[in-house]
């Protein structure tokens, strides 16, 4: 019964473990200083510009050209506003779609990035957020760091 | 002094002035073609692609082209003297213009110095070949491999006064765009679950 019991409590401490891991692995934006992981991936930049990944399940199942467009027209009617156009690349083997947008907050323009990946049971979104002048400064480095995320 | 005296000393002088004077403007004139003008403005707009747009149209109307463009900033370069009119279509687009700034850089000694040392090694260039013929086989390759840098220096030069000499035709311009902020994002539930954890605000304060 005892091991029974120890058996139980130390699966539940595994799961709480993975449950906590981040979906993904990537090289983070030079700069960046990586967080502790409660689901999601988490990074932040030295000036506070945070980074984050998420995994959601691909329930339905469908393709990042559907759900790159769900999530452009959603934001599209909270009132975000794109800037430019829909950026397409590759993670490894992952087609992934990339969107910025410009957001008010406080005093200052912000820059929102939203990036999607794909497979046939995750979706993986990707987050960051900066004002205007500090996220131009990192843009190029967020853009190369997610090329190289890659599922857990 | 004497009225004869004075009568004198002016028809002396009067060539002189006269000289003077007519030098003096293109004395000026030599000055503002070394100038580079740059203008940094920044606007609030209610639709910034809009207003990209039209200062895009503006510059093709005024002779000038566009170096980039976005919905957040646009650089434009348009001949010096249309300048005055830049503050006139920012007005027309911006509902505020909250900084213009103007500032001018003299070419005139980097143009003079880049012309010079492309005079002088257009001239080490030309002694070289004249050596060339005389030269024995060691020679020769020295000769050679000289001549190779100098070429090099020589396009590097000749590259250096292009470009100085379009600074000095095209004023610039840096714009950047604002938006007018009319209405805060707002949350408004989507038919998918995940859809509704994206947004700014639950990144922010996520951190």
């Amino acid at each position: 019964m005892t091991r029974i019991i120890a058996s139980v409590f130390l699966l539940a401490l595994l799961l709480m473990c993975v449950a906590c891991l981040s979906p993904v692995t990537l090289h983070p934006p030079a700069g960046y200083a990586v967080m502790e992981p409660d689901g999601s991936y988490r990074a932040v930049s030295p000036e506070g510009m945070p980074l984050r990944i998420r995994s959601f399940e691909n329930t339905p199942e469908k393709s990042l050209a559907f759900w790159s467009e769900a999530l452009q027209n959603h934001l599209q009617k909270e009132g975000y506003r794109l800037i430019g156009s829909m950026q397409e690349f590759q993670a490894g083997d992952i087609p992934g779609a990339s969107l910025e947008w410009a957001v008010p907050y406080g005093s200052d323009d912000y820059i929102y990035l939203t990036a999607l990946l794909v497979t046939r049971k995750r979706i993986y979104l990707a987050e960051a957020a900066a004002p205007y002048p500090l996220y131009e400064q990192y843009r190029a480095k967020l853009k190369e760091s997610l090329l190289t995320i890659r599922p857990r | 002094m004497s009225c004869s005296r004075m009568r004198a000393s002016t028809r002396r002088l009067l060539p002189l002035v006269l000289l003077l004077v007519l030098l003096l403007p293109i004395g000026l004139g030599a000055e503002e073609g070394y100038l580079h003008q740059r203008v940094s403005a920044s606007v609030i707009v209610a639709d910034p692609d809009v207003a990209a747009d039209r200062i895009e149209t503006w510059t093709a109307e005024k002779g000038g082209y566009v170096l980039f463009k976005s919905g957040i900033r646009v650089v434009v370069r348009i001949p010096p003297g249309s300048l005055p009119d830049l503050r006139g279509l920012l007005a027309g687009v911006a509902f505020e213009i909250t900084e213009f700034s103007p500032e001018a850089t003299d070419l005139r000694e980097a143009t003079l110095t880049a012309e010079s040392a492309l005079r002088s090694r257009i001239d080490m260039q030309e002694k070289n070949f004249a050596l060339l013929d005389k030269a024995d086989v060691p020679g020769t390759l020295a000769v050679e491999k000289e001549m190779t840098s100098l070429i090099e220096e020589i396009e590097t030069l000749r590259a250096t006064l292009k470009r100085l000499e379009v600074q000095r035709s095209f004023a610039e311009a840096e714009i950047s765009l604002r938006f007018e902020k009319t209405a805060l994002p707002r949350e408004i539930p989507s038919s998918f679950r995940w859809v509704n954890e994206a947004g700014f605000y639950k990144l922010m304060e996520g951190f």
